[in-house]
């Protein structure tokens, strides 16, 4: 075999190895976690941009191994928005103990922009994701801007300006005819 | 007592042109045909749907997003039919020689029209605002009906005032009516969202185009200024920004349209 086809035979080899990685990674994960995600419920009446959003969601260990310092993450699945990527993660909870058969409800909070989202729940475990079942949908919109305090006076001034251009024409005429008077 | 007889002589020029300015629009059938518009405008999403059985959309929010984006072309057809003819239609139809023999300050004329033509298009808004309510109500429930609709309302009555001074100022400074009634449509409409992505391109400030703060009539009740394409978009503008700007363009161009009507020889 010539030097060239040995150089082309490594590089195809190599490139289906790095190929292959994820996919062979993906497959000695370890078993799913026996853990279950469920009534993953939004509190705040009303979703607006920037503001502080309320999520409650349950954790039920159905397994018999307990597992410590795991994180819960709320990452976005889909969206509604163009250009948003499915990777972008919302909040994560850092959960330090779940014992083998025990329930917890938590409460997780993040701000977001306005917009559509589906969130998924994603439990990572070693650092690795596991992704569940349990998503919840965000109908974000925007913070209304402005205040009717400001557009009352804002009309108020126009009113007052409008009295006040009338006004001045017969307060500007004699002061007009005194100093034509003074000065001649 | 001069002063005192002075100011009530310019308060009573100012109520007559005002009415005179009603009457006005009310025989040359403006009025009517900017209440047309302010109907069609604002039923024009509640009727598709019942006529057509497509439904409405999901929640009240969208609707008004969707309405309310009109209100803007709303606004500027007023100004258009109501203040782009209103100084150089005088001149044109040579009715300004009637303060010869029924003299007026000729100021007057002029703050009464724009006043006129204001009220109104704050008219046409309420009729505009009345109905969405209305339709709001009837398809959502009246509970469905935002507080922050009183805040779009005002923020509409605001840009009126800037888009009615660009009217008025054009109409000072350009001789045809047709052309200054023509440019007031197409400056808003085209030429100044041209010049803002033009300018915005070359990366130059684009604040002071008036314009841009159409957005601010939705964004005021938290909807998207824009409808067009999914999710929620807005301009990112500021609101006392804008406040800001609309101020001083509308004092600038009305007093400018002022000063050029008033020094317009009578006849010219």
């Amino acid at each position: 075999m010539s030097p060239y086809k040995r150089i082309l035979l490594l590089l195809f080899w190599g490139i289906l190895m790095i190929g292959m990685f994820p996919n062979a990674s993906s497959q000695i994960l370890p078993m799913a976690p026996a853990i279950e995600v469920s009534n993953v419920v939004i509190l705040n009446d009303e979703l607006v941009a920037n503001e502080t959003i309320q999520v409650e969601y349950e954790l039920e260990n159905v397994g018999n191994v307990t597992y410590t310092n795991f994180v819960v993450s709320f990452q976005v699945v889909t969206a509604n928005r163009p250009g948003e990527t499915t990777s972008n993660v919302l909040a994560r909870q850092t959960i330090s103990s779940l014992a083998a058969g025990e329930k917890l409800k938590q409460v997780i909070e993040f701000s977001s922009d306005a917009g559509t989202y589906v969130l998924q729940v994603v439990l990572i475990i070693d650092n690795i994701d596991v992704p569940t079942d349990s998503s919840v949908e965000l109908q974000v919109s925007t913070a209304p801007v402005g205040d009717t305090q400001s557009l009352l006076s804002y009309l108020a001034i126009f009113l007052a300006g409008v009295i006040g251009l009338i006004f001045s024409h017969s307060f500007i005429d004699p002061i007009r005819v005194l100093l034509l008077k003074l000065t001649m | 007592m001069n002063f005192v007889k002075s100011v009530q002589r310019d308060f009573l020029e100012v109520q007559l042109g005002i009415r005179f300015e009603f009457v006005k629009a009310l025989k040359n059938n403006r009025l009517a045909t900017v209440f047309g518009i302010s109907t069609l405008l604002a039923m024009l999403f509640y009727l598709i749907p019942v006529l057509t059985s497509s439904g409405f959309p999901e929640s009240a929010d969208a609707y008004m997003a969707n309405v309310l984006g009109f209100v803007s072309l709303a606004i500027v057809l007023f100004a258009m039919f109501l203040g782009s003819d209103a100084i150089n239609r005088e001149h044109a139809e040579v009715t300004d020689l009637l303060l010869f023999p029924l003299p007026q300050r000729r100021v007057n004329v002029i703050i009464s029209k724009f006043v006129g033509s204001i009220l109104l298009a704050w008219t046409s808004l309420l009729l505009f605002y009345s109905l969405v309510a209305g339709t709001v109500g009837i398809v959502y429930g009246f509970n469905a009906i935002p507080y922050e609709m009183v805040n779009s309302f005002l923020m509409a009555m605001v840009y009126t005032i800037t888009l009615m001074a660009f009217a008025f100022f054009l109409s000072a400074v350009l001789k045809s009516p047709s052309s200054s009634l023509a440019l007031t449509f197409f400056g808003v409409q085209i030429l100044l969202p041209l010049l803002n992505l033009l300018l915005g391109l070359a990366d130059i400030d684009v604040s002071w185009i008036f314009s841009n703060y159409s957005s601010l009539i939705t964004e005021t009740m938290g909807l998207a200024s824009q409808t067009i394409g999914p999710g929620v978009q807005n301009s990112g503008v500021d609101f006392n920004e804008g406040l800001f700007q609309l101020a001083w363009q509308a004092t600038v161009m009305f007093f400018a349209s002022l000063l050029i009507g008033t020094r317009r020889e009578v006849g010219e």
